[in-house]
């Protein structure tokens, strides 16, 4: 779920910071986005649990102050998923953003003076020659954050342990429930097969879309 | 690119990202500042009453052992960093320089581990340090970390485009084989063990899963550990918590801002080749 968002405000972060033309500013604001990659994700959640918090929460106040209704969020049975992808989405931006940054830095300005010569808008050199140009790296990306969701237990075991009432529970999060806490180490080790060939088929995926987005 | 017009805009916009991504960072600061009247006050209050509060840090090292924890976490990482950097640019070398058999079949084996979630082989792998005898000790938490199969992968791209010819030339003059790792390939590779060393201790420092697993006793705990100690209790007090948070997360962030150009190699590169 938290996939196509991070890869998205990702591809959004990278193409603005391309923008910039200051290269010390460039540089400087994309440091601020990458920062939270080098916090562990157990202090991520904890402080995002703390912003989250429906009493004395920084989220629910600023809701207040606009006059929205105030939610439960890591309490709430709908809530507590979109709102730790949410804390995902945080903590891996930065990194998403670093490559997509890399790969917009790696494409030739001539292109774009080709396209304006042809006379292509902004948009146009967008969806034409930007997006097609990265593609690769947006596949890659979008297969690395599905295999880093589906692996998610930091954060769930941080804050919500799995709950309200197993909303939020996650494969990882049962397997170390399974082995660790009542020691059924067999099913936990059929769990683990099971979380192997799962991200197996999807490394597999990408290897396949790969050989044929390699070709631009 | 006819984006002129569109340029403010696009700072502000920028800027605005930015500062959404940093201000979990900015309240923790000020939450960790504040007793808790401050921080159950409405309406809101951002700031602390005083600035120099520390008593949530002081309380966070009473309760717990966290300079303890500090010290393991230390530890841990910088010996995962430096066994990671030693055994990964001896393999890389080996990989990159050597040709024996089973060369092939050794180098894609080795990358293969890369696809297997360490959350798929931790069972075996607690039984195994379990019937060492190594659980809650030092090794025991090590073990895993003391080898990188990225850094092998790192290391083997980067020896392979340092010239052939200089090796040659070296063994010409008489250099061994540890002479020549020594002195004529580690320093060609000086920025790609720079991005080892700091990203390993960086992975190995925010770990919690396998310390999780295989630490008991509360001296042998690491900060991630000692962190999620602080909600145990039924009632969080995050004034503790936050204060906690930044006592873990300031070294990390010290060799982040540092070491970030080589963090930033490491990602580009292992990103953009896959």
């Amino acid at each position: 779920m938290s996939v196509p968002l991070t890869v998205v405000a990702a591809l959004a972060a990278a193409l603005g910071l391309h923008r910039l033309r200051n290269l010390r500013a460039r540089s400087a604001w994309a440091a601020m986005y990458f920062v939270p990659f080098s916090v562990s994700l157990v202090a991520a959640a904890l402080v995002w649990q703390w912003i989250y918090d429906p009493v004395y929460g920084v989220l629910n106040h600023l809701l207040g102050t606009l006059g929205l209704p105030q939610l439960k969020w890591l309490q709430s049975l709908d809530l507590v998923r979109p709102s730790l992808a949410l804390v995902n989405v945080w903590a891996r931006l930065g990194f998403d953003t670093v490559i997509f940054l890399a790969a917009l830095q790696a494409i030739p300005a001539e292109y774009y003076e080709a396209a304006a010569i042809d006379g292509a808008g902004a948009w146009q050199a967008l969806y034409r020659l930007t997006l097609p140009l990265l593609n690769p790296q947006i596949v890659m990306v979008a297969i690395l954050e599905l295999i880093f969701n589906f692996k998610i237990f930091d954060t769930v075991y941080a804050t919500t342990q799995g709950g309200p009432a197993g909303a939020s529970q996650t494969v990882i999060m049962l397997l170390y429930d399974t082995a660790f806490k009542y020691f059924r180490l067999g099913d936990a080790s059929v769990m683990a097969v099971f979380v192997f060939v799962s991200l197996l088929l999807v490394t597999l995926l990408q290897w396949r879309l790969f050989r044929r987005q390699v070709e631009y | 690119m006819s984006t002129g017009r569109l340029a403010p805009l696009t700072a502000v916009l920028v800027a605005a990202g930015a500062l959404c991504v940093v201000f979990p960072f900015f309240w923790m600061a000020v939450t960790s500042l504040k007793t808790v009247p401050e921080i159950q006050r409405l309406p809101l209050q951002v700031f602390p009453d005083r600035w120099s509060n520390l008593d949530n840090y002081r309380e966070v090292f009473q309760r717990q052992p966290f300079g303890r924890f500090l010290l393991n976490s230390a530890l841990v990482a910088s010996v995962s960093a430096l066994s990671s950097a030693i055994v990964s640019s001896l393999a890389g070398y080996g990989f990159a320089k050597f040709r024996f058999r089973g060369h092939g079949v050794l180098f894609f084996a080795i990358v293969g581990i890369l696809m297997v979630p360490f959350q798929s082989v931790v069972v075996p792998l607690y039984l195994w340090i379990n019937r060492l005898g190594l659980l809650d000790t030092y090794p025991g938490i090590l073990a895993p970390d003391l080898v990188s199969v990225f850094g092998v992968f790192l290391m083997r791209q980067s020896i392979e485009v340092v010239p052939t010819d200089y090796v040659d030339a070296a063994r010409i003059d008489g250099a061994g084989e540890l002479g020549i790792f020594w002195r004529v390939i580690l320093p060609a590779v000086k920025p790609a063990i720079a991005t080892l060393v700091i990203v390993k201790f960086m992975w190995t420092w925010n770990e919690l899963f396998w310390p999780l697993v295989v630490v008991n006793s509360p001296t042998m705990k690491v900060v991630t550990l000692g962190l999620v100690s602080f909600t145990n209790m039924y009632f969080i007090e995050y004034n503790l918590v936050t204060a906690a948070a930044v006592v873990s997360v300031l070294p990390i962030l010290a060799v982040f801002l540092a070491g970030q150009k080589w963090i930033v190699r490491g990602v580009v590169m292992s990103g953009l080749k896959g």
